[in-house]
């Protein structure tokens, strides 16, 4: 298994420290608090990447059991987040399945529950309008739509999500701003 | 503002009404579950972390560790015959 080594940013998440030192130390419970803290996120890129629902369970099982495998190999400063979103992307490309994404598959995604309440009439308008972007993300090539949902769902910094997809920070600004410019088009 | 932090705050404000998407109750509990047990697995026993102690030590005081806990678990089992 080739090792990852991601050094916490500025970025990180409050209480990983604590957490990085569990899973250093071989505390069991320590990746189910990383899975707690962790697993919906990871799901969500895994799923939006893979556009599969088994794929994305079966890669987000393999990286949190890659985490309890590594866990007392851990640096003291890894950042957990980069570290889980870099093992989980390359394993979706070491199995290669970067299929594009089956439009009709998109249904599952748009079945999510919403968490604000909304008049009816509000509700299916934004629905439409998640699904549209659903979408539109789902065609673009993968390095646009990785970084995009790296640095505009999962909040990473450019800096973060090159460390994540391997590249240096300033190419990670440039593909930002061309992923922002074809997503804008996609949505026109 | 730069045009890098333009963009973020783009993409963040353009990505803004995607739905979040869970994994189900089920799997979730499944994946939760084999993690832990991976974990576990993964968990060192009392041998094998003295052995980790042990090559972090100088190679000498290595030596003179591992002769007394050789010498010492041999006394052990001889002494039950």
């Amino acid at each position: 298994m080739r090792s990852v080594i991601v050094s916490r940013t500025e970025t990180a998440e409050p209480g990983e420290t604590a957490l990085v030192a569990k899973l250093r130390a071989g505390e069991p419970a320590a990746v189910g608090d990383a899975f707690d803290r962790y697993n919906s996120r990871l799901f969500g890129f895994v799923l939006r990447m893979s556009g599969n629902r088994q794929t994305a369970e079966d890669m987000v099982q393999e990286t949190f059991v890659r985490l309890a495998k590594s866990g007392p190999r851990l640096r003291e400063d890894t950042d957990l987040r980069a570290w889980l979103f870099t093992v989980a992307r390359n394993l979706l490309r070491s199995h290669r399945r970067w299929a594009a994404v089956d439009a009709d598959r998109l249904e599952i995604l748009a079945e999510a529950p919403r968490p604000i309440q909304a008049t009816a009439h509000d509700q299916l308008a934004e629905r439409e309008a998640a699904k549209r972007l659903e979408v539109a993300i789902s065609r673009l090539a993968d390095k646009y739509r990785e970084i995009i949902l790296l640095v505009g769902v999962q909040q990473m910094s450019p800096a973060e999500a090159a460390s994540v997809i391997g590249t240096t920070p300033a190419a990670a600004r440039k593909r930002l701003s061309r992923a922002r410019a074809l997503l804008r088009k996609e949505l026109e | 503002m730069s045009d890098h932090q333009d963009d973020v705050a783009a993409i963040r404000k353009m990505v803004a009404p995607l739905e979040s998407v869970e994994m189900s109750e089920l799997s979730s509990r499944r994946v939760r579950k084999r993690a832990m047990a991976a974990m576990r697995e993964t968990t060192p026993t009392g041998v094998s972390r003295f052995l980790r102690a042990l090559r972090r030590l100088e190679p000498a005081l290595a030596f003179a560790v591992g002769a007394v806990y050789m010498s010492l678990t041999l006394h052990t089992l001889l002494s039950g015959y």
